[in-house]
């Protein structure tokens, strides 16, 4: 097998997964740890980690030079035209993914050790968090998109096995089945728009695939555009876009670790690869490209503002990531596919850093999440104060902060694109405004001010372990300097090269290129220096209203008005609860339950089993009892059968 | 020609011990279906299973070789056993019910 090391960077979290399971359910069996938490959290964090490092050398190596390079262990399929191969393709847009993947989630294993130390389960949580990268990874490297799917459902799996991690609690295990359920609904549209793409195709390999509709596109424009919407709503499940990004502000009832890995950093972000994947076919649906970038521009804004008003420190973070997601789903419908996943890196760095800095937050703080009850936590955890300040100026878009370099070129390249739009550039400009705002907010309510908890909260509080703030000041490292791998020409003046675009550019504009208006460098640097001075209007406002915060918070019960309106998250769940699942719960029972099934399905069921009884009342006439009787038959059986034999044959 | 009554027992004329063979093959069926005691049915087997013996017999020497000989002779010893376990069990029911009448064991009506 070629390239046999591609091969062995997926199984070996598997491998993690299996042996770790095995532990777990023998544990349990014997209802005594045999094998314990250290070894196996030892054990997930090192298949992990020999992924990322093999990772390293495939694509700084193996790949060097070279445009792709792949690995096939397994023919899956052959049926008529179609040959489906378990094809891992590492090309440099999967390279970028992989990096990033296999990297943060090394680091979050390694911080999960801390985090999950003591809890009863903690080798479950193992097994399934390195059964999650697997998945991840088949995601990513799949070169064909069945078996993508296979990693897209996977993730989806482990994210509800993972939500749902602590299913005692009634809560929580709702929260993972809302999760799985609104995914379904996306995977829909993801499989419609793949059976859709093999009917006009006839490949599922993404070469294949994009080489179609960018050479000899055959589908009509309609078919194309629903073909791209289709995919696209997929995208919306997976990666919490309106309408459905509900599921992911309750998936925070999971482990912190697993809200930081996937739930911000990796698994989220599947929608927005997904789409960069397929370029060539999203390039040939105009009208699916706008959809991608008016979908991403409005839901920025939305989760953008619902977080303005959220108390709990991780239900703020997760209408972060949704509004960030939505910027880069902005920047792929603009066409800028290179600055997507950029962003989606860059936002990969500083969200989990602020989750897992959230997570030391709750660890210190005794589980308490609320916002209102935090306050003066600086000087109780130096290292989680500064590697959460250092993620929130990225994320806030300060330069030279990683998400400076992205966000930026986001707005720029919606502003500036063929396929972008003012409008969106200032829906985008205000989402950007409420992220600087209400980030800040959150920094300055956690640890400034002061502290607003109980007595015996104040007692305990306490800077995490080594095992988690280690990780925590690599991705803050990683939060200020990672952006420097994509600076703009404009600001280097050649000096430094766009490492990023060089390295992306290659494989998404293979097919057909995006057209970016002229403008002067005025403009552009006149953009840059907007997006600048947002973050500090939004860093200003917030301080001016939480800064060194000595009175309580508003009750949010008294709220009233749009404040009211926000805090409630737009009333959405209520509105979804009202009009769809209601009416979809009362059908269900009504008719498909009490009519289709009960009268229907069981009828035909009950009634064959009373009717055959019936039939076979009738001949058990023939069983007497009497055993001459039965003797008297088999005779003349035989009789028969014997006149049979002499005058048929 | 030169053996008569043999060649009317075994050679063309072999109908004789076909109608022996017969005749007590319904005998036994007859007794089987209609006699009421056990042990007059156990009999009626008997008889049944001695014609198919004979014309086990009969058809061995006819095709001149032995296997159908041997063949009967291990019918009788699984007959035997079988008449043994049979009359035990035919003993056993007596004991218990005090009667071998066939029409008192209907348990098995369906």
């Amino acid at each position: 097998m070629e390239n046999s090391l591609i091969f062995i960077i997926v199984i070996l979290p598997l491998v993690g997964a299996v042996l770790n399971g095995t532990i777990a359910a023998t544990n349990a069996y014997r209802k005594k740890e045999i094998w314990g938490e250290k070894f196996s959290g030892a054990l997930a964090f090192s298949t992990v980690a020999a992924s990322f490092i093999l990772s390293i050398y495939v694509v700084f190596v193996k790949m060097a030079g070279l445009e792709s390079i792949s690995c096939t262990p397994y023919e899956w399929l052959s049926i008529g035209g179609l040959k489906l191969n378990i094809t891992f393709l590492v090309d440099h847009l999967s390279a970028v993914m992989l990096l990033t993947v296999t990297g943060v989630s090394a680091v979050i294993h390694f911080y999960s050790i801390g985090y999950i130390h003591g809890d009863e389960s903690s080798v479950r949580y193992f097994s399934f968090l390195n059964l999650f990268v697997f998945a991840m990874l088949l995601l990513i490297l799949g070169d064909s998109m069945p078996v993508m799917f296979v990693g897209w459902e996977g993730v989806g799996l482990c994210s509800y096995l993972l939500i749902g991690f602590w299913y005692k609690e009634d809560e929580k295990a709702a929260a993972g089945k809302k999760a799985f359920i609104v995914n379904r609904i996306g995977d829909f549209g993801f499989l419609l728009g793949m059976f859709l793409i093999f009917a006009n195709v006839g490949t599922l390999t993404i070469s294949g695939v994009n080489e179609f509709f960018h050479l000899h596109n055959s589908m009509t424009f309609f078919w194309t555009n629903v073909a791209g919407i289709c995919l696209f709503i997929g995208a919306t499940g997976k990666s919490a876009q309106i309408p459905l990004y509900v599921w992911l502000p309750d998936a925070m009832a999971g482990p912190t670790p697993v809200s930081a890995l996937i739930h911000a950093a990796t698994m989220v972000t599947a929608g927005v690869y997904m789409v960069c994947r397929f370029h060539g076919l999203y390039l040939a649906a105009p009208i699916a490209m706008n959809v991608v970038l008016w979908v991403g521009a409005l839901t920025a804004l939305f989760s953008a503002t619902i977080a303005l008003y959220q108390n709990d420190i991780k239900k703020v973070l997760a209408y972060s990531t949704v509004s960030q997601l939505g910027f880069m789903f902005m920047a792929a419908g603009a066409g800028a596919f290179v600055i997507a996943i950029f962003h989606l890196v860059m936002h990969a760095f500083f969200k989990a850093c602020l989750f897992l800095g959230s997570g030391s937050v709750i660890h210190g703080m005794g589980g308490e999440q609320d916002i209102r009850y935090m306050g003066g936590l600086k000087k109780f955890m130096p290292v989680t104060y500064i590697t959460f300040l250092l993620a929130t100026l990225a994320i806030a878009g300060f330069p030279p902060f990683a998400g400076f370099f992205s966000k930026d070129e986001i707005l720029w390249n919606v502003f500036a694109s063929g396929h972008g739009s003012k409008i969106v550039w200032f829906i985008g400009a205000l989402a950007a405004l409420g992220t600087a705002f209400y980030m800040f907010r959150l920094v300055y309510l956690t640890f400034f001010g002061n502290f607003r908890g109980t007595r015996e909260q104040e007692h305990h509080l306490h800077e995490s372990p080594k095992t988690m703030t280690v990780p925590l000041m690599i991705l803050g490292g990683l939060s200020l300097i990672g952006g420097w791998i994509g600076i703009p020409k404009l600001l280097s003046f050649g000096s430094i090269p766009n490492y990023i675009h060089e390295f992306l550019e290659p494989a998404v504009s293979k097919y057909g290129h995006v057209h970016i208006g002229h403008y002067s460098h005025a403009v552009e640097y006149g953009l840059m220096a907007l997006s600048v001075a947002i973050a500090f209007v939004g860093w200003f406002i917030a301080r001016s209203m939480f800064g060194d915060l000595k009175r309580k918070l508003v009750d949010p019960d008294t709220y009233t008005g749009i404040p009211r309106l926000l805090w409630n998250k737009y009333f959405v769940d209520e509105i979804y609860m009202k009009f769809i699942v209601d009416p979809i719960k009362s059908l269900s029972t009504n008719i498909f339950l009490n009519i289709s099934d009960k009268k229907i399905i069981d009828g035909f069921a009950n009634g064959s089993a009373s009717g055959w009884n019936k039939v076979a009342g009738l001949f058990s006439k023939l069983q007497t009892g009497n055993i001459q009787a039965y003797g008297f038959y088999m005779i003349f059986g035989a009789a028969i059968a014997f006149i049979f034999i002499l005058f048929v044959f | 020609m030169i053996n008569p009554l043999g060649d009317f027992i075994v050679g063309s004329g072999g109908i004789f011990t076909i109608s022996v063979v017969l005749i007590l093959f319904f005998i036994g069926v007859a007794t089987f279906i209609f006699r009421r005691t056990l042990l007059h049915m156990l009999m009626g087997v008997e008889l049944m299973l001695n014609a198919v013996n004979l014309s086990l017999i009969y058809f061995s020497r006819l095709h001149q070789n032995l296997d159908g000989q041997i063949l009967s002779l291990m019918i009788f010893v699984v007959a035997a056993c079988e008449v043994a376990v049979g009359i035990a069990i035919i003993v056993k029911l007596y004991k218990r019910t005090g009667t071998i009448g066939v029409e008192t064991y209907t348990e098995e009506r369906g």
